[in-house]
């Protein structure tokens, strides 16, 4: 076959020249946005999944897409809401909304933002066909009427108390292109945020514009924001240090320590809605029985966790919930002394000295959450217990977590994107929440009741859970996550506790 | 030829069924992907709906024989997470890799060669050592450390070079040479033990004897008669900078289907690592193919079939 007339051996090597070729000279050279005075360049861990705000699942989507698109109310720096595209919400009964929009506003491709608008975005996010993955977010939302082209009145399925964090979510869409281009709208998304989309090259950058056409408050401060995907922390913070960006996230606590003193690099941070708990499975045993998991608590020594570990870049908690979480009583308390001779005491009690038991937890998800787990399977050993440490990929936890499959004790991060109290209880304790083995009428009881309430009373119920859960020893919070940023020295900037970086706020 | 590279083809189909069957049976021992795909807050009735949605509530059977039947016409559906066609996103990032893993190759077989020819040349002399040296250090080091190492010496001390993805050629280099320092090693080690064989046959001896010029010796005689093993360890290495780029693409920001890979696994996004799957397999087929044809080209004595 070497003989074949057609295919010499001349035709090949020469073909193989002619293709090395074509590769070196043709193969396009992939540049960059560079970095300039009215530039913004911030280095996130990851990609964003789109630029339709009906795929935002994460948060590197997320504040990528809040300079794009405006949102019906607003959080605040504090975290409070404020107002957005509607400068008022006027609970009008305790299942009926009016929102009055402010006057002017557009679309960057000149459509009104007016109630048709806030409607349109509703019922696309709830349609079968959209997909969305956050339509749990607005499927309480039974009906909208347009008033006027300024005001809307939004009923609800029952009483919701999170009906301002939702509109915080709600970020609009223009209806007339938005329909026209269908499930298409990401490939040229159109928003009536400060920015509009320049380019979108994924897993390599999101380049943004100021929105000539703005209607907020303020003109956007930068004329450009470029978003760059850095998995590598070392090439993230080299980012920094050479000038290639201005602001890069989630520096472990390790990295941070050390770039304490470096003048080439401030390191800013704040406390995260996320809180780490050691939680049990209900099914496993021990973990069934209240006086174990309450030694579980007693042995934990968190400041040993927080100055060791994580040197210092987390915060303490008293309960399940990071200080940015509204609604939880001041006086609330669902954590554990640390008192290793009652835990050991009762550990013997309970026959329980030596025995082998599992403590299982995520690693490489969250800033040392593996060695969190190894900490705390140490602090365990020393009042008894023979722990054995099984960390693993997160989805296979999270898996085990699900099918109630998990060790008798686990390390659970809990997120908040509500910052509300009863939801992160829902996901983690309520018999049909999400991520909970819990099986427990009176629990659920609670929960509901809570979830129906408002003002002070609601309050004063999520206090009665959080005496529960600790009462039952049902989870022990260990602390909350700082989330650490390296930025360029000059930069002015407060980091936010919901995580989002939001360009005008950055000086 | 032709009959060869029809048979070739049809492995290579073959090959694409076994490596879409396994990693049909991983994906469902990774565990639920919604997790992944839905808030916290969702519903019960919400997972299972976008179990529905995603046809993951089939019979295994079912979803095994439509996965086959769909990929077979390139179809291999939306991606979970981007929800767009999962195989334009990967053909879309296939060209960052190439780049890379040929740029990788390009530096190690420019670099490997003359200096396997060199330490064959002065044998047990000072060069010899030193390319030795070499050798043992691209392939003892792992490409994770070693960019690593590279970011910290050339991008945040010296300024040199940036140490993330794009930025033009420049930002080309320390991925490139990171990467493909372990096959610079490998191809430096065979490019001296297949000099030092072949420059010791008798036949070389007797064009030596006639008078002919040593460059001429040395590379129409040597180096062409030493080169088929090197092509063949060329063209697997090419798989392996493929399987490397993974890890240097994470490392360095380069916006490539290892990136993309890794991303996917982690998100649980199966379409979109079968869609990786799918594309690399391919190359590895071809690229091996194109190797065996090469080497046969090379020395008329290997017979393709």
């Amino acid at each position: 076959m070497a003989s074949n007339p057609d295919l010499t051996r001349r035709h090949i090597l020469s073909g193989l020249g002619a293709m090395t070729a074509a590769a070196t000279i043709g193969s396009p050279g992939i540049a960059f946005a560079q970095v300039s005075g009215d530039s913004l360049i911030v280095g996130q861990t990851g990609d964003i999944m789109s630029l339709d705000p009906a795929y935002r699942l994460d948060t590197l989507t997320g504040i990528v897409q809040k300079h794009l698109y405006s949102s019906v109310l607003s959080r605040m720096p504090d975290m409070s809401v404020g107002p957005g595209v509607a400068k008022s919400a006027e609970r009008l009964s305790p299942t009926r909304w009016r929102l009055v929009l402010r006057d002017g506003m557009t679309f960057s491709n000149g459509e009104p933002v007016d109630a048709e608008a806030v409607k349109y975005t509703i019922a696309r996010l709830n349609a079968e066909e959209t997909k969305s993955p956050i339509r749990s977010f607005f499927v309480n939302l039974k009906t909208v009427e347009v008033e006027s082209p300024n005001a809307v009145v939004i009923e609800t399925e029952a009483p919701d108390a999170l009906f301002q964090a939702r509109m915080t979510n709600l970020q609009l869409v223009p209806p007339k292109y938005t329909a026209g281009v269908g499930l298409k709208f990401n490939e040229a998304p159109i928003g009536s945020g400060p920015y509009v989309l320049d380019r979108w090259r994924r897993n390599e950058e999101v380049v943004l514009l100021a929105n000539p056409t703005y209607g907020g408050e303020a003109k956007p401060k930068y004329k450009r924001i470029v978003f760059r995907p850095v998995p590598e922390e070392i090439a993230r913070i080299s980012a920094v240090k050479t000038g290639a960006a201005h602001l890069v996230t989630s520096l472990s606590p390790n990295q941070a320590a050390s770039l304490s003193s470096n003048e080439d690099v401030q390191v800013l941070k704040v406390e995260s809605n996320r809180v780490m708990v050691v939680q049990f499975n209900p099914f496993a045993e021990p973990a069934t029985n209240p006086l174990f998991r309450r030694a579980v608590g007693l042995a934990i020594n968190r400041d040993e966790l927080i100055r060791g570990l994580m040197k210092g870049y987390a915060s303490p908690v008293k309960t399940i919930y990071a200080s940015s979480i509204q609604g939880v009583p001041a006086d609330a308390q669902g954590d554990f002394p640390y008192n290793p001779n009652e835990a050991r005491k009762i550990i013997e009690d309970l026959g329980l000295k030596g025995k082998e038991i599992e403590l299982a937890g995520a690693a490489g998800r969250y800033p040392l959450d593996r060695e969190t787990a190894l900490a705390v399977g140490a602090q365990l050993r020393r009042v008894g217990l023979d722990v054995k440490v099984r960390t693993e990929e997160y989805g296979s936890f999270a898996t085990k977590i699900k099918s109630n499959t998990v060790a008798p004790i686990f390390i659970q991060p809990h997120g908040n994107v509500w910052l509300d109290p009863l939801p992160q209880i829902i996901a983690f304790f309520y018999s049909k929440g999400h991520w909970s083995g819990w099986k427990e009428p009176a629990l659920d009881a609670m929960i509901d009741k809570a979830n129906q309430a408002d003002g002070p009373e609601r309050v004063a119920l999520v206090g009665q859970l959080i005496k529960k859960l600790r009462d039952d020893a049902s989870a022990v919070p260990l602390f909350a996550h700082e989330v650490v940023y390296a930025a360029a020295p000059s930069l002015k900037w407060r980091p936010r506790a919901d995580d989002l970086i939001i360009a005008e706020e950055i000086g | 030829m032709l009959t060869y590279l029809a048979r070739r083809s049809l492995l290579v189909i073959v090959t694409i069924a076994g490596v879409m069957t396994i990693l049909f049976g991983l994906q469902k021992l990774a565990g639920d992907p919604t997790i992944f795909l839905l808030p916290p807050e969702a519903t019960e009735a919400e997972r299972l709906s976008l179990l529905h949605r995603l046809g993951l509530d089939r019979p295994l059977i079912v979803q095994y024989l439509s996965f086959l039947a769909n990929a077979a016409t390139g179809d291999i559906g939306l991606s979970w997470k981007y929800n767009e066609p999962a195989l334009p996103i990967v053909l879309e990032a296939f060209p960052a890799t190439i780049l890379l893993a040929t740029s990788a190759l390009a530096f190690s077989i420019l670099t490997a060669v003359p200096l396997g020819i060199l330490a064959a040349l002065r044998r047990d002399t000072w060069v010899d050592t030193f390319a030795s040296g070499i050798a043992v250090i691209g392939q003892a080091m792992p490409v994770y450390w070693s960019g690593l190492l590279f970011i910290l010496l050339f991008s945040t001390t010296l300024r040199w070079l940036p140490s993330m993805g794009g930025e033009g050629w420049l930002a080309l280099i320390l991925p490139a040479v990171t990467l493909g320092l372990n096959t610079m090693a490998r191809i430096m080690r065979i490019t001296r033990s297949s000099m030092l064989d072949v420059l010791g046959q008798d036949y070389v001896r007797t064009v030596r004897a006639k008078g002919i010029p040593e460059y001429a010796i040395l590379f129409k005689h040597g180096l062409r008669n030493a080169a088929v093993p090197i092509v063949a360890l060329i063209g697997l290495q090419l798989g392996g900078l493929l399987g490397g780029a993974v890890l240097i693409e994470t490392v360095f920001s380069w916006p490539g289907v290892g990136r993309l890979a890794v991303n996917a696994v982690y998100s649980r996004d199966f379409p979109l690592v079968q869609s990786v799957a799918l594309i690399v397999t391919v190359t590895f087929s071809l690229v091996n193919m194109f190797v065996d044809v090469l080497c046969a080209t090379l020395n008329p004595q290997i017979r393709l079939n």
